[in-house]
């Protein structure tokens, strides 16, 4: 009686399959099992590893490690400037977000600067004193002219005629200052009463640069968003 | 030494003083109302620095300028007395808007700070 044995190689080990011999009656169970069964079995349990796909090259797989630290990079960059995006809408609401704050610093920043001009060109301020000095410097000239004794006549007479010329231009001049002044007077205090009015625009335009921020905040989130819900993909699929 | 230490407190009041913090007052006469000559003033027990001056006939106001504190408006009545229309306080870089009404034979003050 001769048989022949057949070895079959896997991955997880040798199989040794027996043939069986020609001119001999059926075997028992127990022998069927032993001789048929049995290796089977091992040779099922080593195909899914005789199945498995061709593995990656080392090239594929540090490629795929660089494309992920490229990425988790760029996310961490697009983390922090949408750390940024949050604190700059924060300060726009914290600073902006109070109408009654905004209204008065504008009215208090007005204030300062029209009420010295206001002063400026009151009707006692240092405009209205200006004319008053450039006349009076004028006659006054003139009349201790009129009586100075240095001169003589003729040369007097000139130069009261000089300084008679120079009351009557600075008069004029004085005038077109006081028309001048008045209307920016009248300006300046319009504009000093209008400040409540000018805080509350103000107000109102804070108010619009506050929904700005809002709304940049609001795209800056959802663009974050899709960038982490990419990486996360990404970072699922690695390694397939 | 004490003559030293009154004109030392006088020197810094006068310094004091001369600051820069100063408001203005905008006097209006109403409609129909021939006002006599003004004065304002510091609202103090004694005070040489008030400004004399007639208020507009035109409806515009007269704006002064004037150092903060508490003022006093006066009007002069026909035999050269002054009295007090009103008095209130200058802040700083504000403008007290008074509107002078003749109600009998007073002068009332309209007051807008």
């Amino acid at each position: 009686m001769s048989t022949s044995s057949t070895k079959i190689s896997t991955r997880s080990g040798a199989v040794n399959v027996r043939a069986w011999p020609t001119g001999r009656r059926f075997p028992s169970p127990l022998a069927f099992l032993r001789a048929v069964v049995i290796p089977m079995m091992v040779l099922a349990g080593a195909l899914p590893a005789l199945a498995q796909a061709d593995p990656k090259s080392s090239a594929e797989v540090s490629g795929q490690v660089a494309e992920l630290a490229k990425q988790r990079a760029d996310l961490v960059a697009r983390l922090k400037s949408l750390k940024g995006k949050i604190d700059s809408a924060g300060g726009v609401v914290t600073q902006k977000a109070n109408a009654a704050d905004v209204a008065r610093e504008t009215i208090e920043e007005l204030r300062s600067v029209v009420s010295p001009l206001l002063a400026a060109v009151a009707d006692n301020g240092e405009i209205a004193q200006l004319g008053v000095a450039a006349l009076k410097n004028a006659t006054d000239r003139r009349a201790a002219l009129e009586r100075d004794l240095r001169f003589t006549p003729e040369e007097r007479q000139r130069l009261v005629a000089a300084w008679d010329a120079r009351v009557k231009a600075t008069t004029e001049a004085n005038a077109e200052l006081e028309k001048a002044r008045a209307k920016f007077l009248a300006l300046m205090y319009t504009l000093q009463t209008k400040e409540d009015l000018i805080g509350e625009w103000a107000a109102v335009a804070a108010q619009d640069e506050v929904i700005n921020a809002i709304r940049e905040l609001t795209t800056a989130l959802n663009e974050t968003s899709a960038d982490v819900k990419n990486f996360i993909a990404f970072l699922e699929g690695a390694g397939s | 030494m004490r003559v030293l230490g009154l004109s030392a407190a006088a020197l810094s009041l006068g310094l004091a003083a001369c600051g820069d913090d100063v408001g203005e007052v905008a006097v209006k006469v109403a409609s129909g109302f021939t006002v006599p000559s003004l004065t304002l003033g510091p609202d103090t027990f004694f005070t040489s620095e008030s400004d004399r001056f007639k208020a507009k006939d035109d409806g515009s106001p007269t704006v002064l300028r004037q150092r903060v504190g508490p003022v006093r408006l006066q009007y002069e009545r026909v035999n050269g007395g002054l009295v007090t229309a009103c008095s209130f306080n200058v802040r700083t870089n504000r403008v007290v808007t008074v509107t002078l009404r003749a109600v009998g034979r007073e002068v009332k003050c309209e007051i807008m700070e």
